[in-house]
């Protein structure tokens, strides 16, 4: 079964509102209509991802994985192209987002835990298990800033995922997400929680810097440069010419 | 381009918006002494400095001073506070509207309800007042229901500046001015002229109608005329679903744009 669907997908962003966005700037743009600048993050991606595919995403820094990503998991629009998507898809990134700091660990956990959709009643359920997943017992009712970043990439790693457990998600878009939660301990707990989902799930699609883990756990790798698929097929063949391309970059610049 | 939303979608975005309304009003009270004090605390100062200079001017010609500008100032107060808070709902919880596929409207309805909760406490002020000054408090009564209204127009300006915000970083800053402007063309410690630039003014301004029926109501006890009743109705309305129709179309680009 297909879950994910790519045909041609495209995006772009509006240079002029990152660089200058201001009253003045948005009336002189007006004025000088046709004149905007644009990156293109992503031009003419097309691609599927079948039920019980793992697919790695390699690339340099703004290749254009994260827009991928966020258009897949609903939070970009596509700007061309089109994005079928079969199933509950969950975006995961950064852990530790939406954390507030002057709140106790207990508020943060109510906080990110509701904005993720569980319930009063999800979350009265899965309070004690969050905790003691965390291993964070002792620091219930201590505001987060007192929070070593350990500490916090251990909160923010089991609150996140027992809150989308509930979602039961078919499709896992995870970016620049794995085994960089707290000590080596917690990191192989987060990681065997984390394969759980990957097993549970019909597809997922996996952005990482760290080649190991896409050699290791991926069926397939897309190589993404300047917004385009470069290379797709078997992941040690995509990882390989993107680490040679890599080095005959610094090589040529040496 | 805007799909109808399921009642347990409703459901969950009060749910959501009541959740942050809490974290935002524990936020503001947060290593304060006086705690929520200070919500009565800001409008009581303005209240004292304004009465020192309008009581003597104003007291032979509006009947019951201290109540008609408490009553414009807590009106105003609360369309302010709501509708500045509204410019930076959006841009100031980047950090969840990038990370994940979550219903924006919470951002700005949480506003909302967190200056409902400071105006309430200055609705206890305006009855302590009125108690002092022997005005009959069945205005209080009808007040609520009036409040119902002017909150769906204030929400209505909140979207809206919400998604002017997204595109426009210094909104703020515009609004700073603009709303000061507002507060002084609107008859709030001085009585509303007849003609003249002001009077031109204040006769687009919904805001003096606002503040003129919730006075009506409470220094008057009037109940609404049909005249009156039909405009607060139909601007509330109105302007509600203007803001939320721009938000609307809009809030699918709001990740992309902050």
């Amino acid at each position: 079964m297909i879950r994910i669907k790519v045909c041609n997908l495209s995006k772009k962003f509006d240079l002029d509102i990152a660089h200058n966005d201001g009253a003045l700037a948005a009336f002189l743009r007006l004025l000088k209509a046709g004149e905007k600048q644009e990156r293109q993050a992503l031009q003419e991606v097309s691609f599927e991802a079948g039920s019980g595919e793992i697919i790695g995403l390699v690339g340099r820094n703004g290749s254009g994985k994260t827009t991928l990503l966020r258009i897949l998991g609903g939070i970009y629009l596509p700007d061309g192209g089109s994005v079928e998507i079969n199933g509950k898809a969950v975006y995961l990134a950064g852990y530790a987002q939406g954390l507030v700091p002057k709140l106790t660990m207990l508020e943060n956990i109510q906080l990110v835990g509701t904005m993720r959709g569980l319930s009063p009643q999800d979350l009265r359920r899965k309070l004690d298990e969050i905790i003691a997943f965390s291993g964070l017992e002792e620091y219930t009712h201590i505001k987060v800033y007192q929070f070593s970043s350990g500490m916090i990439n251990r909160l923010a790693f089991s609150t996140t995922i027992h809150s989308i457990e509930k979602h039961n998600p078919d499709i896992l878009l995870i970016d620049e997400a794995l085994g960089s939660s707290g000590d080596i301990d917690f990191q192989e707990k987060a990681m065997q929680k984390l394969n759980e989902f990957v097993r549970k799930s019909s597809a997922v699609i996996l952005a990482s810097h760290r080649l190991g883990i896409i050699r290791k756990y991926c069926n397939r790798a897309l190589w993404i440069e300047k917004g385009q698929i470069q290379k797709s097929g078997n992941p040690d063949d995509v990882v390989n010419d993107y680490v040679f391309s890599k080095k005959e970059q610094t090589t040529s610049i040496k | 381009m805007i799909r109808k939303i399921s009642p347990d979608e409703i459901k969950h975005i009060l749910y959501l918006s009541l959740s942050l309304a809490k974290v935002r009003f524990k936020l503001r009270n947060e290593g304060s002494f006086i705690g929520i004090f200070w919500y009565l605390l800001e409008p009581l100062l303005t209240f004292a400095i304004l009465l020192l200079f309008g009581h003597a001017l104003y007291q032979n010609i509006i009947p019951h001073y201290p109540l008609y500008l408490l009553v414009g100032l807590v009106v105003f107060n609360f369309f302010l506070a709501a509708t500045n808070f509204s410019i930076k709902a959006i841009t100031s919880n980047e950090s969840f509207i990038k990370s994940m596929d979550i219903a924006k409207e919470p951002f700005v309805i949480a506003g909302l309800i967190q200056y409902s909760f400071s105006h309430a406490c200055e609705i206890v002020l305006l009855l302590f007042l009125a108690l002092c000054l022997k005005v009959p408090l069945t205005g209080f009564l009808v007040y609520p229901l009036f409040f119902l209204f002017f909150s769906l127009f204030v929400l209505g300006c909140s979207f809206l500046f919400a998604t002017i915000g997204v595109y426009i970083k210094d909104l703020s800053n515009v609004w700073a001015v603009l709303g000061r402007l507002l507060w002084f063309a609107t008859p709030i410690f001085y009585v509303a002229p007849k003609e003249g630039a002001l009077y031109l003014i204040n006769l687009f301004n919904p805001i003096f109608y606002f503040v003129s029926t919730a006075r009506a109501i409470i220094i008057n006890g009037q109940t609404l005329d049909l005249g009156t009743t039909v405009f607060v109705v139909l601007s509330s309305v109105l302007m509600f679903f203007l803001g939320l129709f721009s938000f609307s179309i809009r809030k699918k680009d709001f990740a992309s744009r902050i």
